[in-house]
């Protein structure tokens, strides 16, 4: 009898110390900034402080990068066009310029005179003159921007949409790290960290949206410590004489990239990088992206084409899960 | 040697209702009470299970008017004056980490505290 008990003590052990805790110190916040909503949940001891101080670096940063604040320090620059910044600015701009580099201008901060003028921004969307766009091009390019220790100098307005939620996330990371928080979920306005693991251990589930019914989702990653950010053509668009012009525009021509794709998601150790690559693999177009991505195997991304067919890189077999037509990149 | 027997059996009917114990308290079941927020103030609870008849209300605010639709299990705004539209083209609210939202008119239709299979939504 007594040989048995110590088998029974076993199992009553194994059932007991996987129990999930009632309570497992869940904080949640969400308020909008950086113009969208932003949910921020963090579990376990110190998540009210990293949630609390994530929440203070975005509306700091909100402060800083807004483009339409006249109290903002991008407003500042843009109205002048040389400026002495803080070194959160200076550190944006240089990491743009890095991923505009490497995209050979795909990304790039410089095309907001040409967004203004397809009316993406007071959604006054127009089909601008051609003639209108190349001379708006004349001044496009991440190359007129230099940076000189704080002395930040462009003959351009610099747009730090397309990468400023990335760049906050890597900083909202920091703070997870910092406060020793290790389980946490971040949607700062689609832009996803996804930290540590769920409660139960297991990965995190990100879904990927359905480019044509947007009230679905087309794809999940099962994930942890990793960001995923999309850009797909749906976020923003206006149709003109039953032509769709969306929001994501190749700084080359001035024109909406034209390359059959919907939607990009880069999934990456940094936040900004998978934000401005989602942007930059889009533009780049699914040929371009696929040299991009077999050159750079440390970042994943999932393509979505009109036909709602996912190209993805082959490391994302087992995660990436979906119904719909899938094919490896390469 | 019946003792034994006995207790073979009985370690293992707990290690079974432990396991679907364990399964049934981790899974993911889909919430069902969403918050109606205007400007970040809840001005509306709503638990979509208990909706028999779908209804619709509107949300007036300084910054204009959202109709919103509800009906058993679902909720989406079906009009609004907002010059992007982009809370209609959103459709039905599907996670807690995809909120239905209308930036122009600061609202924001979630989940109380919604968890579903689906953690978060690249979008």
């Amino acid at each position: 009898m007594k040989k048995l008990l110590l088998p029974i003590i076993f199992v009553l052990f194994l059932s007991s110390c996987s129990l999930p805790q009632k309570d497992d110190g869940k904080v949640t916040t969400d308020f909008y900034a950086m113009d969208t909503p932003m949910i921020l949940t963090a579990y376990g001891n110190t998540a009210s402080i990293a949630i609390k101080e994530i929440k203070s670096e975005i509306l700091e940063l909100d402060k800083k990068f807004n483009r339409k604040s006249e109290d903002s320090e991008l407003y500042k620059f843009n109205i002048n066009g040389r400026v002495k910044v803080s070194d959160d600015l200076i550190d944006i701009v240089s990491k743009s310029k890095e991923i505009s580099d490497a995209t050979d201008g795909a990304f790039d901060i410089t095309v907001s005179s040409i967004m203004d003028l397809w009316g993406f921004y007071d959604q006054n969307y127009t089909v601008p003159d051609d003639k209108d766009i190349q001379e708006k091009l004349k001044k496009v390019g991440y190359k007129h921007i230099t940076i000189d220790g704080d002395l930040l100098t462009a003959i351009t307005m610099l747009d730090l949409g397309g990468i400023a939620k990335g760049y906050a996330s890597d900083k909202a990371m920091e703070i997870l790290q910092k406060t020793g928080v290790s389980s946490a979920i971040l949607s700062l306005g689609g832009n996803i960290l996804a930290y540590g693991k769920r409660s139960d251990g297991s990965n995190w589930s990100v879904g990927i949206e359905d480019p044509i019914q947007t009230d679905k989702v087309i794809a999940t990653l099962d994930i942890s410590d990793k960001f995923v950010v999309t850009s797909g053509t749906y976020q923003r668009f206006f149709t003109e004489n039953g032509v769709l012009y969306h929001h994501i525009i190749d700084p080359k021509t001035g024109y909406p990239a034209d390359n059959n794709l919907t939607s990009v998601s880069v999934i990456s150790d940094s936040g900004t990088v998978a934000d401005g690559l989602s942007t930059g693999l889009f533009v780049m177009g699914l040929d371009k992206a696929r040299e991009f991505l077999k050159a750079h195997p440390q970042i994943d991304a999932v393509f979505i084409d009109n036909d709602n067919t996912l190209y993805y890189t082959p490391s994302l077999d087992g995660i990436l899960k979906t119904d719909a037509n899938k094919v490896p990149l390469f | 040697m019946k003792n034994k027997v006995f207790i073979i059996i009985f370690a293992t009917v707990l290690a079974i209702t432990g396991t679907v114990s364990l399964y049934i308290m981790h899974r993911h079941t889909p919430q069902s009470i969403v918050l109606v927020k205007s400007d970040n103030k809840i001005i509306r609870r709503i638990d979509l299970a208990a909706v028999t008849s779908p209804y619709e209300f509107d949300v007036k605010s300084d910054y204009g008017y959202n109709t919103v639709y509800v009906s058993h299990n679902s909720i989406k705004i079906i009009d609004a004056d907002c010059p992007d539209k982009i809370c209609i083209s959103h459709g039905e609210l599907k996670s807690n980490y995809s909120p239905i939202v209308c930036l122009p008119h600061k609202l924001t239709i979630i989940y109380d505290d919604g968890n579903t299979d689906i953690d978060v939504i690249a979008n």
